[in-house]
């Protein structure tokens, strides 16, 4: 059996991956630089008291405490918006890809506190993009594309199944006291949610279970089902981009939907081929 | 090398799915986790705990000299919070981080059994920051800063830590 690598296609999903990408990580290090006086000397992620805390994880050189200062920080964040401009122009990927995937660790590990599972998603990206950008292996395209659609279809599948095992979820409870927090909700929101019934949060609680358990089996759907899948996902994550403030988780998981799309292809390819 | 490739992909994969649910294996790379920067992730939104709540900071001052009978102002909320409109948050929010950060401060703070604990000083640090910018320009008095975290669910507004008084 051999399973046609559709070149184009995966050119294709590669470029539209990078460009969501890039977006992600302009904004978080808009972001970024916009808090950076919380990563000042006086500020709550201050690198004079969050350095004791590296000691515990075996980091500890002086010379951290300049790049990892305030100053520092926004250059950091600076230096991968410059390398962000070249990658949306297409300059120098094979060099522009690996010099974010190392910035974006450095600034992982400086801003642990705040770092979300989107800024993982992020490293898991640039980590799987590189190779693609050092080969022009259509293969080992394909075989980029297939790991970040594994990783992103297990993350989905992982969160639903610990969502699976809370009761809370499949009530609707969990859902219900979520969107009346202050940190995740707004106070619009919160009152709507409070004056609604527990079978509206029931019914939603338990798409949101069934759809991301319904992750492990996505590149086996039929295409309606597929679309179906990315469908709920862009609407989900614009949810809760918007309700709970979670902005640049949409725009990581969005970059990652070519991969699924992609892989989508792969396995109906390999499946036509039994035939 | 495509061998290798795929070889190294699924390996990878397979090192993820054991981080997820087998505790010994994440025991086992203890701190290489985190220099790993998310390549061994932690998919754990919102489950299985239940978000139920927030943690909110609340300050009170008072003038130094009297630690033992000091008189406090009431307690004043840290409003960390603030959302901005909703067409732009999907492009710019980035109290989302800050919101991100002060609970994994207060989660660590809370537990504190001293106040040389390093979140326990990121918060004071901050606290100080805030009211010294609060206070009018050439102020040079010296006041006490303490601080207390509560746990507000949608029921009730629980106080779960308090600091000492400390000179600002």
């Amino acid at each position: 059996m051999r399973i046609p690598v559709d070149w184009q296609s995966a050119q294709s999903c590669l470029q539209l991956i990078r460009w969501l990408l890039f977006l992600s990580l302009t904004i978080s290090s808009v972001q970024n630089i916009s808090n950076s006086a919380a990563f000042g000397p006086h500020g709550l992620f201050a690198w004079r008291f969050l350095k004791y805390a590296y000691r515990e994880k075996g980091l500890e050189w002086a010379g951290l405490d300049i790049p990892f200062g305030r100053t520092g920080f926004i250059l950091l964040n600076l230096l991968r918006l410059g390398l962000l401009a070249a990658g949306f122009a297409n300059a120098f990927l094979p060099m522009v890809l690996p010099a974010l995937l190392l910035i974006s660790a450095i600034l992982y590990i400086r801003a642990f506190p705040p770092m979300s599972a989107a800024d993982q998603l992020n490293t898991i990206l640039l980590f799987c993009l590189v190779p693609s950008a050092w080969s022009a292996s259509p293969a080992l395209r394909a075989v980029s594309l297939c790991a970040i659609a594994g990783q992103v279809l297990f993350c989905y599948f992982s969160n639903g199944l610990l969502k699976s095992i809370a009761p809370g979820w499949w009530k609707g409870s969990q859902l219900k006291i979520l969107l009346q927090t202050g940190n995740y909700s707004r106070k619009g929101i919160a009152g709507l949610a409070a004056k609604t019934g527990q079978p509206v949060f029931r019914l939603l609680g338990t798409v949101i279970v069934i759809w991301e358990l319904s992750a492990v089996i996505v590149p086996f759907l039929p295409a309606a089902l597929l679309w179906t899948f990315l469908g709920i996902g862009v609407l989900f994550h614009l949810t809760i981009a918007v309700v709970m403030g979670l902005n640049t988780f949409f725009w990581s998981y969005l970059s990652a939907y070519p991969a699924i799309l992609f892989s989508w292809q792969m396995v109906d390819h390999a499946l036509r081929s039994f035939n | 090398m495509i061998k290798i490739a795929i070889a190294l992909s699924l390996l990878w994969q397979l090192a993820v799915i054991l981080f997820q649910f087998w505790e010994p294996f994440r025991n086992k790379l203890g701190r290489l986790q985190f220099y790993l920067c998310g390549l061994l992730p932690t998919w754990r939104m919102f489950g299985p705990d239940p978000t139920d709540g927030d943690y909110q900071v609340y300050y009170r001052t008072a003038p130094e000299g009297m630690v033992d009978d000091a008189i406090f102002t009431e307690w004043r909320l840290v409003d960390y919070d603030l959302k901005p409109m909703l067409p732009f948050s999907l492009f710019f929010n980035p109290r989302g981080n800050i919101v991100k950060g002060l609970r994994e401060i207060c989660q660590e703070a809370i537990k504190a059994s001293s106040d040389h604990n390093v979140f326990y000083q990121l918060l004071l640090n901050d606290l100080i920051r805030r009211y010294r910018q609060g206070q009018p320009a050439g102020t040079a008095s010296t006041y006490l800063i303490q601080f207390q975290i509560r746990w507000q669910t949608p029921a009730a507004l629980t106080p779960i830590f308090s600091s000492h008084a400390h000179p600002c």
